[in-house]
């Protein structure tokens, strides 16, 4: 239901719908759709979050906690549908294209299909019997993978990456061919009045690392402190704002990280556990069938070791500190929501255009 | 034969192992560390713990690599043997797997230090996987490959399309070392002893349902099959249609670089095994396991009595007992594989070509033994860069040069980043040397210079990316700073009234001649400012060009100047200050002991530029010609210095005459007479080729005076009535300020600040007595501006006033009591109305016939605010001879160690720019 423009009170009467359901921006085949400009509104303190990640890590889920919901919340109520069972046992994935919800707090929030995705290659039967020798449809989707993350990469104000386990290195080399593929900011139109002053490098966008599905021994600082010194090292060369805006070792989350990790090095990143796991914590059984003694009992009642923060407080404290990052501005000029919108569909038709993402797909090709 | 040990294996055999027929099986592949690391799959397939699970030695030793070793970053091969299954298994450990990751980076964290060496490194790592990978698909009949999640890893499909690539090209080179380890024909003519089949472990299911769905499968009647069967088939299906659609996969199995087999599972995803590590990994938790399982067992009241329990099942044994029961029965892991080492051991080989005329695939079991040789000799071939053997055979170093040539081929074609960057970024140097030469002037300094290339640098960056961005923003600079100094560079040396040279980048000319057609052109520098000036004497005028060199500013321009004012002022009348005699001397000496000297007198600056003449001021000791006696460890040299440095007699007698006359000519001179060097008293040591001020030690004296002190005439030569008759000064402006001098004793009346209209209540006969008791003396401060007008004040910033007829009434007493400014506004501001600034350039004293009353000079300037230091002549307390017109001329410009003192340039500064009071008076008696 669209929201009436620039009237405060009607828009907070729907704002209990206004996150519930998202709408397509690109569609599966990856053409533009213009339904969403209707949520969006003439006002300028609003924030992109974009994410990245490969099949099933669990980008619709950590997304569906920003505009949230809980974890505990049933599937289906999600913002962002999780894969289904049917999709997971068909090895599948759940999001094509991009799709767009909007928060109470004016979060704009895209999710993404995923990248290099196998099961992809094989619903692009088109690209099948291309030109080239080894034309094969791992190009195409890297191409195309590619070109989504350049757009994220340019639109968003925060780029979530998400992995599902410790780590591939090849993510964070594609997230470097990615940089290196995003188009340049247009310089400010001599339109606009309110013009930002900043030079071009700095209008990137902050990126954040989440490591979904976490195994309970990966909590321990020290593995902590060896992930962040394989992201730092591969973030060094990036003009993305990877460093200093979401801090693990501030967030008291993880007593003593501070002392293994460097706050200079310190990658913006982000533990969950696979919440499939959460029955652990929750299992309770009755006591009493167990054992009479009321010594036991005591013993028995406690809740089960997990070795991590409960997933409840990660989850809050991961939705805070996603909102308390620093606002960067990512064009030369002040936009405003519908503003935004138009720019994100000019830099992806740009992108779809772009010379360098088809040289570097013919060099992919080779 | 131990648990594990690595490749190459170099210890002696057992007979009874060695003959064992083995299938060897190879584990590769990405995984993250601890329980969970590849390792522990293998020890999961035979429930042994052969492989020990990797950990980061960061997790221990906090990360601190000092120096980086990239040889232990190679990918590792440990082996060990199953005797009871007859399998070899093989783990590659490399990069993939996180324990080495993090120890990689934490290695080379400060040693990548720029882009493209990073990414070369990682290039190269990959490089080296591909070799590995290839070493392992050459000697294993089967392939794990272990990924921690249950999802085909499609950037595998890239890597084994280019495998399959290199594999064509090494392969010759394989059957070359398979010539001496006596294999089957088949293995020798394909390389292998078979075509491996590859079979996929994924380590944890993303399947949610997975505990709910194998519970209450039975009632789910539609579905044919458990859940975690169904995922298995749809990922062997899209590896297999992705594979065969990259042409990995083809229908002749021996052409490929691996199989799969077509009619048995190939994947095999770990539910059950996985969270059992997982949840035993923890100590703490598997420990509150047991101590709650503990609580429900022994708490339970039917169970038997807990010693008795404890005895017969003592807690060690708790968990292997049920593990014991498992174990074999069912590990799903081992039937997986075991359906594919069963068909070698039993010589059925595999049949994995699909299509009408399948040819049959040719397949070898080798006994341990035969397959440890063929092992250990292509880990030579494969590994032979990063080992370095040192070999005399003639045939091995060039198949060590094919190999690293094939290395580098595949680096460049797994590297389409570099090839992008490279394209993208030259591209952009002549966009970026573009923007730096538009807009630019015939010539410009490096202030202009560095802000084009700071633009410059900023189009470039705007579009460079990827690892090429340092390289090219190099030649980015290079090509600007070759095009700047190709004939377009400014000289920018600036003269020592701040101003810059207006010539393009020039040398000096070394023969005073310039030479505009050299390159770099010869000529002197010139700011193109001209100013007027005066004389020393001050009597004629004449243009100067803005001065580079302190000598030109204070000493050569007057020099000019006075041989032209006529009549030329004698050297009678020339106070002679002090300098030291350099180069009567040095032209003297021999080149050799000129050299020595130059050692000697730690004069190590001989290439000055002329900018730094005026700022380097040095300080040299020169022995003097008769301190001899000096005993210092020098006195040697400096003996043989005296010896041949015969000072010229008639020069000796010129510079002593000339002082001679001049004590001759004045009076008492005491000071003078003490600075005269008679025969027994030293030269001053050291000189300043600078000027001298309070900065510098105390015997030093500087090779030209950049003041000068003359006698235009007797006193009665100065006719008050008509003031100075010069050029260039301001009508009303050229008096001097006449001064009364009492020589009394007590002469408290002069010294009085006057009370104006005093004099008239002063009775006739007073005033005559008064007359006759003092005597009148004049001085006058003379400011002159760039135009060349010139003007004399009475007091600070007050130019002299004249009543009528040239009488000045304005006190004296401001000159002697007060400093007065070194710069001072002209009463005539110049045409476009900003005020004029005066320099104080003389003083003039005209000093009373009456020879009791001594006027001395005692010249000091302090040319800007604190810390300058006060500038004086080389004799800084000139008592002057009576019955003269003396005229002091003060240095045009003020140079120190720290450079020229310029003006000030905010006019409400003035103040601090000044000249402290000089002038006093005593009375002999």
């Amino acid at each position: 239901s669209p929201i009436s423009h620039g009237d405060s009170p009607a828009s907070k009467s729907k704002e209990g719908t206004s996150t519930k359901s998202s709408v397509k921006l690109l569609d599966a085949a990856l053409n533009w759709s213009d339904t969403g400009i209707e949520q969006l509104q003439e006002q300028t303190d609003f924030l992109v979050i974009g994410v990245v990640g490969m099949q099933g890590v669990g980008k619709s889920t950590i997304l569906s906690l920003l505009a949230g919901n809980q974890l505990n919340d049933p599937p289906k109520s999600f913002t962002f549908r999780p894969q289904s069972v049917e999709v997971q046992e068909r090895a599948g994935h759940m999001t094509s294209g991009i799709d767009m919800a909007i928060t109470q707090e004016r979060i704009i929030i895209l999710d993404t299909q995923p990248i290099l995705s196998p099961s992809m290659i094989l619903e692009q039967p088109q690209h099948f019997k291309a030109t080239s020798e080894y034309s094969s449809g791992s190009v195409t989707v890297e191409t195309q993978s590619l070109q989504m993350t350049s757009f994220l990469l340019t639109v968003c104000h925060v780029v979530v990456v998400v992995q599902d386990w410790f780590t591939d290195s090849n993510i964070f080399k594609f997230l470097q061919v990615a940089e290196m593929l995003k188009p340049v900011t247009p310089p400010p139109s001599h339109e606009s009045t309110t013009t930002i002053k900043q030079n071009p490098a700095e209008l990137q966008p902050v990126l954040v690392f989440v490591h979904n599905k976490t195994d309970s021994s990966m909590f321990n600082i020290r593995s902590i402190a060896a992930m962040n010194e394989v992201m730092s090292s591969f973030v060094n060369f990036s003009n993305l704002f990877c460093k200093s805006h979401f801090s693990l070792s501030e967030s008291n989350l993880y007593p003593g990280l501070s002392t293994l990790v460097a706050p200079e090095n310190e990658v913006n990143s982000f533990l969950f556990p696979d919440i499939n796991d959460k029955e652990n914590e929750e299992e309770k059984s009755d006591v009493t069938k167990v054992s009479y003694d009321p010594a036991d009992q005591q013993f028995l009642s406690l809740p089960p070791y997990v070795g991590r923060p409960n997933t409840v407080l990660l989850e809050n404290c991961f939705r805070k500190m996603m909102l308390s990052i620093p606002r960067h501005s990512i064009t030369h000029q002040v936009l405003t929501e519908k503003n935004w919108f138009h720019y994100a569909a000019r830099t992806w038709d740009a992108i779809r255009k772009s010379q360098l993402v088809s040289e570097y797909n013919r060099l992919l090709a080779g | 034969m131990e648990e594990h040990w690595k490749l190459p294996y170099t210890k002696e055999l057992e007979d009874a192992i060695s003959a064992n027929e083995v299938c060897v099986v190879g584990v590769f592949g990405k995984s993250t560390w601890g329980h969970t690391s590849k390792g522990c799959v293998i020890n999961n397939l035979t429930n042994s713990a052969s492989f020990n699970p990797h950990y980061p030695d960061y997790l221990r030793k906090n990360g601190v690599y000092h120096t980086p070793n990239v040889e232990t970053l190679i990918p590792n091969i440990e082996c060990s043997f199953d005797q009871q299954k007859k399998v070899l298994f093989l783990h590659l450990t490399t990069t993939y797997d996180t324990a080495e990751l993090v120890r990689a980076c934490a290695m080379m964290r400060n040693h990548l230090d720029n882009h493209s060496d990073f990414h070369d490194f990682w290039k190269n790592q990959e490089v080296e996987i591909a070799f590995s990978l290839l070493y392992l698909f050459s000697v294993c009949h089967v392939l794990i490959l272990v990924h921690p999640v249950s999802i085909f890893d499609i950037s595998y499909d890239k890597l084994f399309h280019h495998m399959t690539n290199l594999r064509t090209k090494v392969l010759p080179h394989i059957k070359d070392v398979l010539k001496g380890c006596s294999v089957g024909r088949d293995w020798w003519v394909n390389g292998r002893p078979c075509p491996p089949r590859l079979l996929f472990v994924m380590q944890r299911c993303h399947l949610s349902n997975l505990q709910v769905e194998s519970s209450g499968a039975e009632h789910s009647t539609k579905k044919k099959k458990p859940p975690l069967k169904r995922l298995q088939h749809t990922i062997e299906d899209q590896i297999y249609k992705i594979l065969r659609n990259s042409r990995v996969l083809t229908n002749s199995a021996v052409n490929c670089l691996f199989t799969v087999p077509p009619n048995q599972a190939f994947v095999h995803i770990m539910t059950e095994q996985f969270e059992k590590v997982k949840t035993e990994e923890d100590p703490i938790r598997s420990m509150l396991k047991l101590l709650r399982s503990s609580c429900e067992t022994h708490r339970d009241p039917t169970a038997r009595s807990r010693a008795y329990r404890l005895l017969t099942n003592p807690p060690t044994q708790w968990r292997d007992e049920e593990e014991d029961e498992i174990e074999d029965a069912s590990n799903p892991l081992w039937a997986f594989l075991s359906q594919h080492t069963d068909l070698l051991l039993s010589k059925k080989g595999f049949k994995d070509s699909v299509g009408r005329n399948a040819l049959p695939t040719h397949f070898e079991v080798p006994s341990l033994k035969q397959w440890l040789k063929v092992a250990n000799n292509l880990y030579d071939l494969f590994f032979m860069k990063v080992k370095k053997v040192e070999t005399v055979d003639e045939t091995k170093p060039d198949i060590n040069e094919k190999i690293l040539e094939m290395r580098q081929e595949l680096h460049a074609q797994i590297d389409p980043e570099s090839r992008f960057s490279e394209a993208r970024c030259s591209k952009l140097v002549s966009l970026a040397s573009a923007a730096y030469q538009s807009n630019l002037p015939m010539h410009y300094t490096s202030k202009v210079h560095n802000n084009q290339l700071g633009q410059a640098l900023s189009t470039y960056a705007l579009h460079a990316r990827g690892p090429a961005r340092d390289k090219y923003e190099a030649c980015v600079q290079a090509e600007c700073e070759a095009f700047w100094n190709d004939g377009r560079r400014l000289c920018e040396v600036h003269s020592l009234t701040g101003r810059h040279c207006v010539h393009r980048f020039h040398d000096l000319p070394t023969d005073g001649k310039s030479q505009p057609d050299a390159n770099p052109p010869k000529m002197a520098h010139s700011s193109r400012s001209r100013t007027i000036a005066a004389s020393s004497c001050g009597r004629i005028q004449g243009p100067r060009d803005d001065p580079f060199t302190l000598q030109e500013a204070n000493y050569d321009f007057y020099l000019r100047m006075d041989v032209q004012a006529l009549p030329v002022i004698s050297d009678a009348d020339t106070f002679k200050f002090p300098v030291h005699e350099r180069n009567d001397k040095q032209s003297m000496v021999s080149p050799e002991l000129h050299c020595l000297v130059e050692q000697l007198h730690l004069g190590s600056d001989s290439s000055s530029s002329e900018k730094d003449v005026a700022a380097r001021i040095r300080h040299r000791t020169v022995s003097g010609e008769s301190d001899c006696q000096t005993s210092t460890q020098e006195s040697d040299s400096e003996e043989q210095l005296d010896e041949a440095k015969p000072l010229p007699a008639d020069d000796r007698q010129r510079t002593t005459s000339a002082n001679y006359e001049f004590s001759l000519n004045s009076e008492t001179m005491p000071e003078v007479q003490s600075m005269d060097y008679a025969d027994d008293m030293p030269q001053k040591l050291t000189y300043t080729e600078g000027m001298m001020h309070s900065g510098l030690a105390e015997d030093i004296l500087p090779l030209f005076s950049s003041w000068s002190l003359v006698r235009l005439g007797a006193f009665s030569s100065y006719i008050p009535a008509h003031g100075l008759e010069m050029p260039g000064f301001l009508p009303g402006t050229s008096f001097l300020v006449p001064w009364d001098i009492s020589l009394q004793g007590e002469d408290t009346g002069a010294t009085h600040w006057p009370v104006p209209g005093e004099a008239r209540k002063l009775s006739l006969k007073e005033t005559k007595l008064m007359q006759q008791d003092m005597t009148k003396a004049y001085v006058g401060y003379e400011y002159e501006t760039p135009r060349g007008q010139r003007f004399i004040c009475s007091a600070p910033d007050k130019a002299v006033k004249t009543s009528g007829n040239g009488i000045v009434r304005d006190p004296i007493q401001p000159l002697l009591d007060m400093d007065m400014p070194l710069y001072c506004t002209s009463p005539v501001s110049a045409r476009s109305g900003k005020p004029l600034l005066g320099q104080l350039m003389r003083v003039y004293v005209a000093t009373p016939p009456e020879s009791n009353a001594h006027i001395t000079l005692k010249p000091k300037v302090v040319p800007g605010p604190s810390p300058t230091p006060t500038f004086y002549p080389s004799q800084n307390e000139i008592v002057l001879r009576p019955n003269s017109l003396w005229v002091l001329r003060f240095p045009y410009v003020y140079v120190s160690d720290s450079g020229p003192h310029l003006q000030p340039k905010d006019l409400s500064q003035l103040s601090a720019w000044r000249v402290l009071k000089m002038i006093s008076v005593d009375i002999d008696h």
